[in-house]
C-alpha cells in the first residue's frame, strides 16, 4: 500500500463529501458515510492497521498523517451531527397553519348585547332578564298601551293558545322588553337603574330587514330628581362608546304610550360624518333608538307609590345596531347558523 | 298626509322653504319631508296619538306654534237649517254626532281647476265636484264626509245602526262585503247604503249625468258625523279595508269639527255645484261643556327636563297650539282643546312646550346613579353563563341563534306526545309552536351548513324554552350539536363538554328512545340535569343530514347553581408523594360501563384513593380493554407499598365480583 497515495485519496474523498453536502445531511446517510470511512472495515481502520505494521522510522510520520485524516473525518461528521441536532429544534415551516380545531365564537348578537350591557353597567345600570312569555297586562296595559287604540298596531303581537288569565289577560310572546319595567317595579324598591336584553317577537313577515323574532335592550332608571336631560347624557355616552367618540346625538320628539315626554334618537352618521351617504339616506343622521321619561301611569306600578319619583327609559334594537356597525346587509344572516358568517366575528 | 305650502300659507304666515319647513316639523315631532309635486309640498307622517295632524288646519297649527304666528281659521258660514224632509234614526252608541244635510238641484260635474290641483297635491284623485268638495273639506278639517245620492235612499230614511248577521253591501270599490253585528252601517229603509266611517255603498254613489246609468245625481244627502273609534277599527281590520275616513275615525276626530265641516261643505256645494239646501236632520250627543283642564306649574318644565323655558314663552307655545291658557298664581290653568285626545296630565304639556321650544336645547349631564337595588342580582348567574359559553367556544362550538317557533312537523318529529304551546295568530306554518328545546333549530342550522359543504360542525344555543312542567313557564336551556364523519369523534366532542363542566361528577342513565340512539339522561349530584344522545337516522334524514349527529341538552336552571363560583371549595394539594398503580381489564360493555367501574374502585379504594383516571382504551376481537391509573396519597405522610397494595387488592376483588377480567 502506498500510504501517501491512500492519504491523498482520503483527503480528496473528504473534499468531495464537503462539496457534495454543503448543508445538512439526513442522519441515516451521515451514519452510512461514517461507517464507510470510519467503520471497522473502513479505509481509516485499514490505514491504522497499516501504521501498526509499518517500519518504526516511518511509523511516527505515518501515524501523524493517519490521525490527522481521521480527525478531519470525525470533525466533519460531528459538525454535521451538530447541524442535525440544531435542526431538530427548528420547525421547518413556521407559517404552516395548525391542524387543530378552531375556537368557536359567541354569536355576534350576543357579543353586541354583552358590549352594550357592559357600557351601561359602567354607567351604573344593573343587568336583569325576564320571561318571553308575557301577559297583556305587562306587555300593554301596565305600560299605558290601550289595546283598542291604533298605537297598538305598532306592537302587533303573537298570542298564545292558552286560556286568558282573569287579572293579567291573554298570554302572548312579548313584543318588546318594556314589560320588564313593570316586573322590576313590582319586585324591587326604587331607586334602580336596569338594562334588560332579550328576544322579542312581532308577527312580521321575514325579509331582509324584518324578522318575527329579534333582540331588544331596554334600559330604565327610577329615582328622585331624574330628568329628561339625563337621558341625553346617558345615551350620548353610550353612542360615543359604542359607535365612535365623535358621534353627535339628536333628540326628535316622538310618541310612545309609556313615556312622556318621548323622543326618537338619531346619531350623526359615523360612515360619512354627517355629510350624507347611502347608510343615512343622505340625511347625515341615523335613527337608533326611542326613549323618554317614564309615563306617570307606568310609574304607578310601583307598589309603594311613585310620589316624588321620576324615571327615564330607552329601548334599542340589537340587530339594527349590529347591522349598522358591521355593515351586515340582511337580518336573516343572524338566524341561519351559517358558520361562515358566525366565524367572521 | 300631504299638503302644499300655498294651502298652509292661507292659514298661517311663514317664510320657510319646503325643506326648511319639513326640517322644523320633523324636529318638533311631526316627521315631514318634501315631495315632488307641481306646487311645493310636504308629506307628513303622523304619530298615532295625533290624529289632529291629519288635517291642513292641524299642520297649520303646528306651523303657527313654530313660527309664533297666529293661525287664521277658515270662515265657516252659519247655515240656517230647516227640517230636512227625511228621516234619521241613530241607534245607541253608533254615533256621537250625525249631521245630515239635504241639497237638491245639484249639477254633478268636474270641479274647478284650483280644487283639482289642491287635491292632486295632497295625493287624492279628483272624482267629481261633490266628492271632491267632501275630500277637500276632509283634508282641511280632518273630518271625513260622505255624500249619498238621495234618490237612491229607499223610503227617505237613514238609519245608523249595527249590521244584521249576514247582511251584505256592495261598496264603491265594487266588492261585496258580508257584515256582522259588530259593524256600524248607514242603512235606508231596505238595506245598508254605507259602512259607517269607512266606505260608501255602490248603490247610493254620486254619479254624473250620462254615465250610462241613466240620470245622474241631482239630490244629495251630505253626511258629517262622528263614529266611535273601536267598532270602526274592528270592522276595518276584519274586512281588510283602509280608507282616508277609517284612518281618521279610528284615531279620533274632533267632535267640534263635525258641524263646521258640514256647513263649509254644504256652502261650497251650493256655490260650486248649484242647488239649494233643503234642510237638515241632526243627532247630537256631544256635550261641549265637558272640558279637560290641566294645571301646569311654571316650574314643572324645568323640574322634569332640566331646561328653563321662560314663562311667557311657555304660555305662547301652548296658546299657539290651541290650548286656552290662564295664569293662576305660579301655575297655568290649561284648557285642552277638543281635538287633543292625547293631553291629560302635566307631563303631556311639558312635552308640548319642550318640543316646540326645541329638544336641541336639552343640556347633557350624566345622572349620578348612587343606589341601585338591583345591582348584583343577576350578575353571578350571568357570569357563570358566560363561563359555560367560553368553555364551549374553547371546544370549537359556535353559538347559534335560531327561531324560537317551530313547525308542526318538527314538533311531531322531535317532541311527539308532548303538550306544546301554539301561537294562535301565526304568520307561517313553519313557525307555529313554541319550542321546548332548541334542538330543531340547531338541526336546521346543521342542514344549512351541510348544504353549503360544511360537514364538521359544532353549534350551541342558550335560549329560553318552554318548560315541560307548566305550560306558560320558561326555562333556560343549553343545547348543542356535533356533526362529524364518524360517530366516535362526533360523540367525543359532546362528551368532553360534560367533562369540562362537571369534572367527572356526570352520571349517565341509559334510556331507550325512538328519536335518539345512544341515549341517556345526565345526572349530576343525583339530579337529572339534561340528556345526551345521537339523533336517529330516521330523524336526521328529515333534516337532510347524512353524517352522525350527537346532541346534549342541559337545563341551565339546574346546572347553574352547582357551577356558581360561590359553590366551589378548595381541596388540599398533596404534600407527600402519591403512589400510582395501573389496572387494565377486559370489559363487557353490554353489561358494565366506565362509570360503574369507577364507582366500584372509589367505593373500595379507601380514603387515600384520591384519583381514578382512565388512561387507555382499546378494542380487540370485539372486547374492550380499559386501563386506569389510581393515585393514592395521604395528607400527613408517604403511604407504604403494603398499605396501597391492600387497597388495590380490595379494588381487584370488587372488580372481579363485577365480572371484570383483570389483565395485569
Amino acid at each position: 500500500m502506498d500510504w501517501r497515495e491512500e492519504v491523498k485519496r482520503l483527503e480528496k474523498a473528504l473534499e468531495e463529501l464537503r462539496s457534495r453536502y454543503p448543508a445538512i445531511i439526513p442522519s441515516g446517510e451521515l451514519e452510512k458515510i461514517r461507517t464507510e470511512f470510519l467503520g471497522k472495515k473502513g479505509p481509516i481502520k485499514a490505514l491504522f492497521d497499516f501504521v501498526k505494521k509499518a517500519p518504526a522510522e516511518e511509523r511516527r510520520e505515518l501515524g501523524q498523517f493517519a490521525n490527522k485524516i481521521k480527525r478531519a473525518f470525525e470533525e466533519w461528521i460531528s459538525e454535521k451531527r451538530n447541524l442535525l441536532q440544531e435542526a431538530e429544534e427548528e420547525i421547518p415551516d413556521l407559517s404552516l397553519p395548525a391542524f387543530l380545531p378552531d375556537l368557536g365564537r359567541p354569536h355576534i348578537i350576543t357579543q353586541t348585547i354583552e358590549e352594550i350591557v357592559s357600557i351601561f353597567e359602567e354607567l351604573g345600570f344593573a343587568l336583569a332578564t325576564g320571561p318571553e312569555i308575557e301577559q297583556e297586562f305587562y306587555n300593554f296595559s301596565a305600560l299605558n298601551i290601550d289595546i283598542t287604540h291604533p298605537s297598538r298596531d305598532a306592537f302587533d303581537t303573537f298570542y298564545l293558545d292558552l286560556p286568558a288569565d282573569k287579572e293579567k289577560g291573554r298570554y302572548l310572546l312579548r313584543s318588546h322588553t318594556s314589560p320588564m319595567q313593570v316586573r322590576i317595579m313590582e319586585a324591587y324598591e326604587p331607586p334602580f337603574a336596569v338594562v334588560v336584553p332579550g328576544r322579542v317577537y312581532r308577527p312580521d313577515a321575514v325579509d331582509s330587514s324584518h324578522s318575527f323574532m329579534f333582540h331588544q335592550i331596554e334600559g330604565f332608571a327610577v329615582d328622585r330628581g331624574i330628568k329628561f336631560y339625563h337621558l341625553k347624557a346617558v345615551l350620548w355616552e353610550f353612542a360615543r362608546r359604542f359607535f365612535d367618540r365623535s358621534v353627535e346625538l339628536r333628540f326628535r320628539p316622538h310618541y310612545f304610550p309609556f313615556t312622556e315626554p318621548s323622543a326618537e334618537v338619531d346619531v350623526s352618521c359615523m360612515f360619512c360624518k354627517g355629510k350624507g351617504c347611502s347608510v343615512c339616506k343622505g340625511t347625515g343622521w341615523i335613527e337608533v333608538l326611542g326613549c323618554g321619561m317614564i309615563h306617570p301611569k307606568v310609574l304607578a306600578n310601583i307598589p309603594s307609590g311613585s310620589e316624588g319619583l321620576t324615571g327615564i327609559a330607552f329601548g334599542l334594537g340589537v340587530e339594527r345596531m349590529c347591522m349598522l356597525r358591521y355593515g351586515i346587509p340582511d337580518i336573516r344572516l343572524f338566524y341561519t347558523g351559517d358558520v361562515r358568517f358566525l366565524r367572521q366575528f | 298626509m300631504r299638503v302644499s305650502l300655498d294651502w298652509l300659507k292661507e292659514l298661517v304666515d311663514f317664510d320657510w322653504s319646503a325643506e326648511e319647513l319639513a326640517d322644523r316639523l320633523t324636529m318638533a315631532g311631526l316627521n315631514a319631508w318634501v315631495v315632488p309635486c307641481e306646487l311645493p309640498s310636504i308629506e307628513v307622517e303622523i304619530t298615532s296619538n295625533r290624529p289632529d295632524w291629519l288635517s291642513v288646519i292641524g299642520i297649520g297649527r303646528e306651523v303657527s306654534a313654530l313660527a309664533r304666528s297666529r293661525l287664521r281659521l277658515p270662515e265657516v258660514p252659519d247655515l240656517e237649517l230647516k227640517d230636512g224632509d227625511f228621516e234619521l234614526e241613530v241607534e245607541e252608541d253608533c254615533a256621537l254626532r250625525y249631521f245630515g244635510l239635504r241639497i237638491d238641484g245639484v249639477e254633478v260635474g268636474p270641479s274647478p281647476d284650483w280644487l283639482q290641483k289642491r287635491l292632486l297635491c295632497c295625493g287624492i284623485n279628483p272624482v267629481n265636484n261633490v266628492v271632491d268638495i267632501t275630500n277637500y273639506v276632509m283634508l282641511l278639517f280632518g273630518q271625513p264626509l260622505h255624500a249619498f245620492d238621495f234618490d237612491r235612499i229607499n223610503g227617505g230614511l237613514l238609519r245608523v245602526r249595527r249590521a244584521r248577521k249576514g247582511e251584505k253591501i256592495e261598496t264603491i270599490d265594487h266588492k261585496e262585503r258580508i257584515l256582522s253585528p259588530e259593524d256600524i252601517v248607514i242603512a235606508d229603509a231596505v238595506s245598508p247604503v254605507a259602512l259607517a266611517g269607512i266606505i260608501g255603498g255602490l248603490s247610493s254613489e254620486i254619479t254624473p249625468p250620462l254615465s250610462g246609468q241613466g240620470r245622474g245625481t241631482t239630490r244629495i244627502l251630505l253626511e258629517s258625523a262622528l263614529f266611535p273609534r273601536v267598532p270602526i277599527r274592528r270592522t276595518r281590520q276584519r274586512l281588510g279595508i283602509s280608507t282616508e275616513a277609517s284612518y281618521r275615525f279610528e284615531r279620533g276626530v274632533d267632535p267640534v269639527g263635525v258641524e263646521k265641516a258640514c256647513y263649509l261643505a254644504g256652502d261650497m256645494i251650493v256655490r260650486l255645484c248649484g242647488g239649494r239646501i233643503v234642510g237638515a236632520k241632526v243627532y247630537d250627543r256631544y256635550d261641549p261643556s265637558q272640558k279637560r283642564i290641566v294645571s301646569l306649574p311654571f316650574s314643572t318644565v324645568e323640574e322634569l327636563t332640566g331646561v328653563k323655558v321662560p314663562v311667557k314663552e311657555q304660555e305662547e307655545i301652548l296658546s299657539h297650539l290651541g290650548f286656552k291658557v290662564k295664569r293662576i298664581g305660579k301655575t297655568f290653568d290649561v284648557a285642552v282643546p277638543s281635538f287633543r285626545f292625547d293631553v291629560g296630565i302635566p307631563e303631556d304639556l311639558v312635552e308640548e312646550v319642550l318640543r316646540i321650544y326645541g329638544y336641541d336645547k336639552l343640556p347633557s349631564d350624566l345622572p349620578c346613579i348612587k343606589a341601585n337595588s338591583l345591582r348584583g342580582e343577576f350578575s353571578p348567574r350571568e357570569r357563570t353563563l358566560r363561563e359555560i359559553a367560553q368553555i364551549l367556544q374553547a371546544r370549537g362550538y359556535f353559538e347559534c341563534i335560531s327561531f324560537s317557533l317551530i313547525s308542526g312537523k318538527q314538533a311531531e318529529l322531535l317532541f311527539p306526545g308532548e303538550r306544546l304551546l301554539k301561537v294562535s295568530n301565526t304568520i307561517s306554518r313553519d313557525y307555529t309552536y313554541l319550542r321546548p328545546s332548541a334542538l330543531p333549530g340547531l338541526l336546521s342550522s346543521l342542514r344549512y351548513n351541510a348544504s353549503r359543504g360544511v360537514k364538521e360542525v359544532k353549534l350551541y344555543e342558550i335560549s329560553q324554552v318552554l318548560s315541560g312542567d307548566t305550560l306558560c313557564k320558561e326555562r333556560l336551556e343549553l343545547a348543542l350539536v356535533s356533526m362529524a364523519r364518524d360517530m366516535g369523534s362526533a360523540y367525543a366532542q359532546v362528551r368532553v363538554v360534560l367533562q369540562d363542566l362537571f369534572k367527572g361528577k356526570e352520571k349517565f342513565v341509559p334510556k331507550k328512545d325512538r328519536r335518539f340512539a345512544s341515549y341517556a339522561e345526565v345526572l349530576v349530584d343525583g339530579e337529572r340535569v339534561g340528556d345526551v344522545g345521537k339523533v336517529r337516522k330516521r330523524v336526521s334524514q328529515e333534516f337532510d343530514l347524512k353524517d352522525p349527529v350527537f346532541f346534549l341538552r342541559l337545563d341551565l336552571e339546574k346546572v347553574l347553581k352547582p357551577l356558581l363560583g360561590s359553590q366551589k371549595r378548595y381541596r388540599p394539594l398533596p404534600n407527600f408523594p402519591a403512589v400510582e398503580r395501573d389496572l387494565s381489564m377486559w370489559v363487557d360493555t353490554s353489561r358494565i360501563s366506565h362509570q360503574d367501574l369507577v364507582e366500584e374502585m372509589q367505593r373500595r379504594g379507601g380514603e387515600f384513593l384520591k384519583e381514578v383516571r382512565l388512561i387507555d382504551v382499546f378494542r380487540k376481537e370485539g372486547r374492550y380493554s380499559y386501563a386506569y391509573r389510581l393515585r393514592f396519597w395521604a395528607e400527613d405522610r408517604t403511604l407504604t407499598d403494603e398499605e396501597v397494595n391492600r387497597f388495590v387488592g380490595e379494588i381487584m376483588e370488587g372488580l372481579k365480583a363485577l365480572g371484570v377480567e383483570l389483565r395485569i
